[in-house]
């Protein structure tokens, strides 16, 4: 069944549809969450929250973009606001965090060394800059969708994120030349 | 880009990257040709490869168990076309509500008259407690939100207690005509004073808090 079917009958009352756009999507939100934010725990508190908070606004939903691409955006929505207080308190733990969504052991200590590094970088990235490098690098999305979720035009995500991966670039070599 | 003799900034260089189908034949060819810029080209794949490196996810027991949760969440609100909805959307009101309630008791308590401390030890000396004061503001708060609503007239508070701290079935239409009344007016300055008010409560010590909260629960509002 297609999401707008699914939307329709949530939209009525059915929790069974909206589980199923819940399954559908939740590995592809969390992922993307954990990839914003450096936290793995909070990447799953987040995408709860995103579901939450689209089941109660489906009644706003008018269909006119992707359901995946309107979830999308309160999750992105939620993570700038949780980075927010975070950065008004920060917490301790962020080597943890950066830790926990890095590479296995299996898969190389440099490339999950190197994944770390960027993983911070991208985490100091401001909030635009970092949405729109996950969502084009990681997520794969096109710019016209990624400006639909972040409510921005083309030009400006294109230009954010080439701007971006040019100075997640300098970072990271800058690091590497001190370690 | 149109960059053949002159080295492309980096930002051009990600842009290269990035879209293949816009590159021009002249920053290709210039590229092709520059090993400066083909090594800084190979800099931003590798930062790339490596911003997409997925890391595992967690195990498949862990989603059905947040599904539950969340399930579990939406399956205690109303339909989404209903009063969870709409309580999103009126955050200002929160605070206003409130202090709405806690004007009701303070209107309560002063038609009542003095009231008479409680023979509880707890209670005794809450006339005295350095909470109190709070209450005096929380009344001036409450005076100014009631001010700024009831010229409405049509919003009608105890409709948008029970949505915000939704403890018994409330009728949509109800409440979007009460929140339909509310939603013009512009957040009042007692928002501000509700939060200073939350703000001293949270800094008062705990036996005053305690007194504050005994005063507020003899009145039975139902916080």
């Amino acid at each position: 069944m297609e999401d707008t079917e699914l939307v329709e009958r949530a939209r009525g009352g059915d929790t069974r549809a909206y589980g199923t756009l819940v399954e559908r999507h939740q590995a592809r939100v969390y992922a993307t969450l954990r990839k914003m934010t450096g936290d793995t725990d909070l990447a799953m508190d987040l995408t709860q929250d995103a579901f939450i908070r689209a089941w109660e606004r489906l009644g706003e939903f008018q269909g006119r973009s992707a359901f995946s691409t309107w979830l999308y955006r309160i999750a992105v929505r939620l993570s700038y606001d949780s980075m927010e207080r975070e950065r008004r308190m920060p917490r301790a733990g962020l080597e943890r965090e950066v830790a926990d969504a890095a590479p296995r052991p299996d898969q190389g200590v440099e490339r999950r060394s190197d994944a770390e590094v960027l993983q911070r970088r991208i985490a100091e990235l401001p909030e635009m800059q970092r949405a729109v490098v996950v969502l084009r690098t990681y997520d794969e999305l096109p710019y016209r969708v990624i400006a639909e979720i972040l409510g921005t035009t083309e030009t400006s995500a294109r230009v954010s994120y080439h701007y971006a991966l040019a100075k997640l670039r300098d970072r990271y070599l800058e690091e590497a030349k001190t370690e | 880009m149109t960059i053949e003799r002159t080295h492309p900034t980096d930002i051009e260089l990600a842009e290269w990257v990035d879209e293949p189908e816009t590159r021009s034949p002249g920053a290709s060819t210039h590229i092709g040709g520059c090993g400066a810029c083909r090594a800084r080209v190979d800099e931003l794949v590798a930062a790339r490869v490596l911003i997409a490196f997925d890391p595992p996810l967690p195990s498949d027991d862990a989603f059905v168990a947040q599904r539950e949760r969340i399930l579990a969440a939406i399956g205690s609100a109303r339909s989404p076309e209903g009063g969870v909805r709409i309580v999103r959307r009126i955050g200002w009101l929160a605070p206003l509500a409130a202090a709405a309630a806690i004007a009701t008791f303070l209107v309560l308590a002063r038609d009542e008259g003095p009231r008479t401390p409680a023979p509880d030890s707890r209670t005794a000396g809450v006339a005295e407690s350095p909470g109190l004061p709070i209450l005096v503001d929380a009344r001036e708060a409450a005076e100014e939100a009631a001010a700024a609503l009831v010229p409405a007239a049509t919003a009608d508070i105890s409709i948008l207690e029970t949505a915000l701290l939704p403890s018994e079935p409330i009728e949509d239409d109800v409440l979007d005509a009460a929140l339909a009344a509310a939603e013009p007016l512009a957040p009042p300055a007692s928002l501000e004073l509700s939060m200073t008010i939350e703000s001293r409560f949270a800094d008062l010590a705990e036996e005053d808090q305690d007194a504050v909260l005994l005063e507020l629960a003899a009145a039975d509002l139902g916080f």
